[in-house]
């Protein structure tokens, strides 16, 4: 899989056309059957205006001679009856058909793509995600699966196929009548595309141009109407300010789209001429060749539908094709999301026991995409089976990224893992995460009830409930239990109807109960920063240190006053290993680690706090 | 009241509510762009005539060609008036149609969206931050947004209505002279079309959003299986395969009932489509005969022909366009509540302050200080029946805050410290019990004086993602005359340099500063093109720095180190007395080794105060907060 280079996306439009037939081949692959018969019947469709014409021109040359009394009125019926089928069959293909039909394919289309996305997220290589651009096309390749977004985009496609292959049929029956209308039609024809090529570019870059204020102005709108922002806005007064600044540049933007719109106006008024010119000069040369016996009224009378109808569809279809391209520009990003490397690899070496062999890093560094300054540094250090470690260092010293790699959740730059004697790059991953438990400080609250999200630690053991009350017990959700409700069956959000929400402290047992549904040999715990009262923060690390027992435990933290209880302490500064040893090796080393627990300390000595 | 709830949806029932929303909507289009409204009504009347003018010069069209058919050009000159009129008409109905209304819509649109959307900004900024708190009222809010486009959505689905009846109108009217049976016969087969319409439209709808409790779950699952922070978990515990299956079924569920739906819908609208195919064939077969006895001239029989034709368009055009302003009409709803709430800072949400007017200016300086009464808090409840409120937050609260005194306020997660805060800064008004500032009440202390009184670092804090100048100077906007000019912002908004970077380097701000690439212009954040991104502390300095700005009398720091390693921890401690300087503070900490260094200790348990004084003091009692101390300590022991 080639990665694909996310900037570049960004600088260019993408190639509509190209965009469009890979959309197609999609839609094709997506569902055979509805798409072919959709494509089917666009034809169709296409060509019923045509075929319209062509028996309106035999009823206007019959209704003629009808009312000079040289035909029955008998005669005109037929034609009548087959101009209504003709018209209800349009209808029905457009209406009752072709909706249920577009219904069908767009739910395939949207399982599929809601699918693919889904799983390209799990297969994707996690470093991918922490990629600034990486979202912004996710998130526009999501607004693809929208509910109406599919339908729309077929009904826009849908309308340039037919009105395309009206605007082709009906010139070609009238080309048969006489070559020389076809100059009429190709006149009105004309103007929208012109205007179209004139102004598709300079619209699409304002639009770019006007990206930051208009990011500006919708952020503050977010500041004003937010509830996060509510307390800052009334404490700070800034209510009026912010306004002033929406106004400033809310007139910015719209006067330069409506400039841009006015001068396009004009333009096109400007075409309309050639359209002028083209009507006029086919309509009078019709007339003048009946006037002449070169064409019968019947045919003058259809070829003015004709015009009617050529004019209305070419509008619509550049219209459309205006839509159509921009919505291309939702599925572009669709398709870059898609092509996206590197994936991770499936296979791999199985580690038997990953709690009886020791953890090392070689020589190990990691740099996130797009950063410049290395996270990880040029770290070395084992750990025994069975030992207690924990990482302390300041904010982005760089523990969570560390950990984090030692998992195989990120891909080492430069070094290496290893377990045993084996290159983590050559680990079986899955294995080895079936094995491990980690809690992280972000972990997630799942908006399901409180025996799933317990559950869903050891996903083959969910629907059993013992194993779920037992993992709820060592880790300290059992007390929540009994409060709720449901119990076990409480939906933790309030997102649902009938769920509860839980505090920070509840969900952080929860979350350590989910770690406790695996009998893991390797344990991680990266230590909440998240505000835990001390209480809670002091029973989460009580109940870890539970779970830990003899297995391999990594803890992430912050607090030396939790560190200590470890067997060895790796002290991180700028993603370099500044120290690693004992809490009293390292306390009489008189280094980073001691000036540290000497700052925590004193605020919990017998002198005065400093102030 | 969520959208799974039927009381939503039921609003689009009434044909009163569509009465009064379409006449709000027209009154707020006359205040902001009434010469473009008129100018689009005008146009929609000219679009509705289009297709009667047509037929009336086709028909004169063809008679006259037919008239000078085979003649060589004799009678020529009486068919070129119809063909300039023809020609004129078409091109001048799609000229106006794509060129001149679409110009005078965006103009309107941008009209109310500016009119609108700053009515509702400024009601949004005046509202009670009560108001935020409480999902039911929020909901209003979250619902109203965007009222220009809403606005401008339902006038357009009025005018499109209106321009379908004028089509639909006219073009029967050009039937009138032939038969007025044919006329009628035309407009009542549309009676059952639209009624169908606007039925289905209901029926689906209501359909829709009975599910969306379910759709929602769905997304919701959908979510986590792409989104980023479910990521690492997702491939440490397996849990793609369960969650996608659980997924997929949700979806299979619902995809089965909308198909349902779809077909019930489809299979409803074909006898009504099939009536009136069969009306309109009926229609031509009569024009036929009516031609064979002479009663049309030939031109009139292909004008009527293709009015017959147009008027099965102009049918389903009404149809349509009926239903989609039935759609907007619920929009349209939550947009006119929420621009109508009472203005008066939403006293509707809380007791009003007895017959007190916010005149009076913050007292200065200040003498006694801070004090608190017996103070009950209780959030509104969720219905908001006139004096219900739920559980009470505080109970009983009193405390005074004399000048220049550290306070600190300890106590577990949901003991009230944060809403007691919000009530000294102004932001909530008491349940019960009052607050006053040397003897003035709050609710009489006018607005902008007491904003400017007091300020505050919160555990919770926004992150203004601007440059990083206007990030700490929002606390204190305007204040500076700037040469700073700029499109992105108006010349009299950017702070004073001066007094930003001071307070910058006071709450260490400028370490942070210094290694970013413009310094204090460097956008921080992810709104303006270039931003550097910044990590939880630096963001909790950032909003440290914003609340010194001000130079507040009382500071209030809500947990201001949450985010902050122990080693920043330290510092911004350390700093806090300089800080400070003399300045009331009320200081909101977990860590009661930070909370020591404070004059005096309040104890917070259960929305009361149980215990208060200094460190020492409480340590040597014995109590809640000894017991703390213990805990906390022996970590460090």
């Amino acid at each position: 899989m080639v990665p694909v280079i996310l900037q570049d996306a960004k600088v260019t439009r993408p190639p509509t056309m190209r965009t469009l037939l890979r959309f197609l081949r999609w839609m094709i692959q997506t569902d055979p059957r509805h798409s072919i018969v959709l494509l089917v019947f666009q034809f169709a469709t296409g060509l019923l205006p045509a075929a319209s014409i062509w028996v309106m021109r035999a009823l206007f040359d019959r209704s003629l001679a009808v009312y000079e009394g040289n035909l029955p009125v008998e005669d005109m019926l037929v034609w009548i009856a087959l101009w209504a089928v003709l018209v209800l069959a349009q209808v029905m293909f457009r209406v009752e058909f072709f909706s249920l039909l577009v219904e069908r394919l767009k739910q395939e289309m949207e399982d599929r793509l809601l699918t693919q996305l889904q799983h390209k997220a799990s297969v994707l290589r996690l470093e991918t995600f922490e990629r600034a651009d990486f979202h912004d096309v996710l998130r526009r390749a999501q607004e693809a699966a929208t509910p109406s977004f599919l339908f729309i985009l077929i009904g826009e496609i849908h309308m340039i196929i037919t009105g395309t292959l009206t605007v082709v049929a009906v010139a070609l029956v009238v080309g048969l009548w006489n070559p020389l209308l076809l100059i009429a039609i190709a006149l009105v024809s004309v103007p929208p595309p012109l205007a179209r090529v004139l102004q598709e570019k300079n619209t699409f870059y304002l639009k770019r141009e006007q990206t930051q204020h208009e990011r500006l102005r919708a952020y503050l709108e977010r500041i004003l109407t937010e509830r996060a922002a509510a307390k800052e806005v009334r404490v700070f007064n800034l209510g009026a300010a912010l306004l002033g600044w929406w106004e400033h540049l809310y007139w910015q933007v719209a006067d330069q789209l409506f400039q841009q719109k006015r001068s396009q106006a004009s333009v096109n008024v400007l075409l309309s001429a050639f359209s002028l010119a083209g009507l006029a000069a086919g309509i009078g040369w019709s007339a003048w060749a009946v006037a002449h016996g070169g064409l019968s009224p019947g045919q003058f009378a259809a070829m003015m539908v004709a015009l009617q109808q050529v004019s209305t569809h070419v509008d619509s279809v550049f219209v459309r094709f205006g839509y159509l391209a921009n919505r291309l520009l939702y599925i572009a990003d669709l398709f870059t999301y898609l092509d996206l490397g590197p994936e991770e690899s499936k296979e791999g070496e199985l580690i038997d026991h990953v709690g009886e062999v020791p953890i090392a890093a070689a020589d190990l560094s990691f740099r996130y995409p797009q950063a410049e300054r290395l996270a990880i540094d040029g770290i070395s250090f084992t750990i025994q089976p069975g030992e207690r470690v924990a990482l302390v260092g300041a904010n982005g010293s760089g523990k969570t990224t560390l950990v984090k790699v030692l998992l195989g959740l990120f891909h080492p730059t430069q070094g290496k893992v290893l377990y045993g004697d084996v290159d983590l790059n050559r680990v079986d991953r899955n294995g080895l995460w079936d094995q491990s438990a980690a809690v992280f400080q972000d972990y997630t609250r799942f908006a399901f009830s409180l025996g799933e999200n317990i559950g869903l630690g050891r996903t083959e053991r969910m629907g059993d409930q013992a194993a779920v009350e037992r993992a709820a017990h060592q880790g300290g959700a059992a007390p929540i239990a009994e409060q709720l409700p449901g119990h076990y069956h409480t939906l933790l959000t309030k997102e649902f109807a009938g769920g509860t929400e839980l505090s920070g402290g509840e969900w952080q047992r929860v979350a350590i109960s989910r770690g406790f549904m695996r009998n893991a040999s390797l344990i991680v715990l990266d230590e909440p920063t998240a505000s835990l009262d001390p209480q809670a923060e002091a029973d989460v690390f009580r109940r870890f240190l539970a779970m830990s027992g003899e297995r391999t435990t990594i803890v992430v933290s912050h607090r030396l006053g939790s560190a200590r209880l470890c067997d060895r302490i790796l002290v991180l500064k700028e993603g370099r290993l500044l120290e690693n040893g004992t809490h009293g090796e390292l306390l009489s080393q008189g280094g980073e680690y001691a000036r540290l627990w000497a700052l925590q300390a004193q605020w919990y000595g017998e002198e005065e706090g400093t102030q | 009241m969520s959208r799974s709830d039927p009381e939503f949806w039921n609003r689009r029932a009434s044909a009163a509510a569509l009465w009064i929303n379409l006449r709000w909507t027209f009154v707020h289009i006359w205040a902001h762009g009434r010469a473009l409204a008129l100018g689009i009504v005008a146009v929609q009347i000219l679009l509705g005539i289009q297709p009667a003018l047509l037929i009336y010069i086709t028909q004169h069209l063809i008679d006259t060609v037919v008239a000078s058919a085979g003649a060589g050009g004799a009678g020529f000159e009486q068919t070129l008036p119809w063909l300039i009129a023809f020609g004129a008409v078409l091109l001048l109905t799609s000229d106006v149609q794509w060129k001149v209304r679409d110009t005078l819509h965006l103009r309107l649109e941008q009209n109310l969206e500016h009119a609108l959307g700053r009515r509702f900004l400024a009601k949004a900024s005046r509202l009670p931050p009560v108001f935020f708190e409480v999902s039911a009222f929020y909901d209003r809010l979250e619902r109203a947004k965007n009222p220009g486009r809403t606005v401008d959505r339902f006038f357009f689905a009025a005018m499109h209505t209106f321009q379908a009846g004028i089509r639909v109108i006219s073009i029967a009217a050009m039937f009138v002279p032939v038969s007025l049976w044919i006329s009628l016969t035309l407009l009542i087969v549309l009676v059952p079309q639209i009624r169908m319409s606007i039925e289905q439209s209901r029926r689906f709808m209501s359909f829709t959003y009975g599910q969306t409790e379910e759709m929602r779950r769905a997304g919701y699952v959908d979510r986590i299986l792409t989104g980023r922070g479910e990521q690492k978990e997702k491939r440490l515990f397996a849990l793609h395969q369960t969650l996608s299956q659980r997924w997929r079924a949700m979806r299979q569920a619902l995809r089965k009932q909308l198909w349902r739906q779809q077909q019930q819908q489809v299979r409803g609208c074909l006898p009504v489509t099939c009536l009136r195919f069969a009306v309109s064939a009926g229609i031509a077969v009569a024009l036929a005969y009516f031609l064979g006895d002479r009663l049309l001239t030939p031109g009139r029989f292909v004008a009527l022909f293709r009015g017959v034709d147009d008027m099965l368009g102009a049918g389903s055009s009404l149809g349509y366009h009926s239903m989609t302003l039935q759609n907007q009409n619920a929009e349209i709803s939550y947009v006119r509540e929420f621009l109508d709430l009472p203005e008066d800072d939403g006293a509707w949400l809380q007791r009003p302050p007895a017959d007190r007017e916010p005149t009076q200016p913050f007292p200065k300086p200040l003498r006694e200080g801070f004090a608190v009464e017996d103070v009950w808090f209780a959030y509104p409840a969720a219905e908001a029946t006139e004096g219900e409120n739920s559980r009470p937050v505080l109970r009983g609260v009193s405390l005074r805050l004399k000048p220049g005194e550290r306070v600190a306020l300890v106590g577990e997660n949901g003991a009230g410290k944060s809403t007691l805060a919000k009530l000294l800064l102004g932001l909530y008004q008491p349940t019960e019990g009052e607050i006053t500032v040397d003897g003035v009440h709050y609710s009489e202390i006018d607005r902008t004086s007491l904003a400017n009184a007091v300020s505050a670092a919160f555990q919770d804090f926004f992150n203004f993602e601007l440059t990083a100048s206007q990030s700490i100077g929002i606390g204190a906007l305007g204040s500076g005359d700037s040469d700073q000019e700029a499109d992105l912002w108006p010349a009299w908004l950017p702070p004073d340099p001066a007094v930003v970077e001071n307070a910058a380097q006071r709450a260490g701000v400028d370490a942070i500063t210094a290694r970013l690439p413009y310094g204090y212009d460097t956008p921080v954040g992810h709104v303006l093109d270039g931003g550097q991104g910044l990590s939880g502390g630096e963001w909790q300095r950032l909003a440290i720095a914003r609340a010194f700005i001000r130079q507040p009398e009382l500071l209030i720091l809500d947990e201001p180190t949450a985010a902050l390693d122990p080693m920043a921890e330290a510092e911004v401690y350390r700093q806090f007395g300089e800080l400070l300087a003399g300045r009331t503070a009320l200081l909101i900490s977990h860590r009661l080794g930070s909370a020591r260094m404070a004059d005096r200790i309040l104890v917070l348990k259960d929305g009361r105060i149980v215990e208060q004084g200094p460190h020492d003091d409480l340590v040597a009692k014995g109590g809640v907060y000894a017991a703390l101390w213990e805990e906390q300590a022996s970590w460090y022991q």
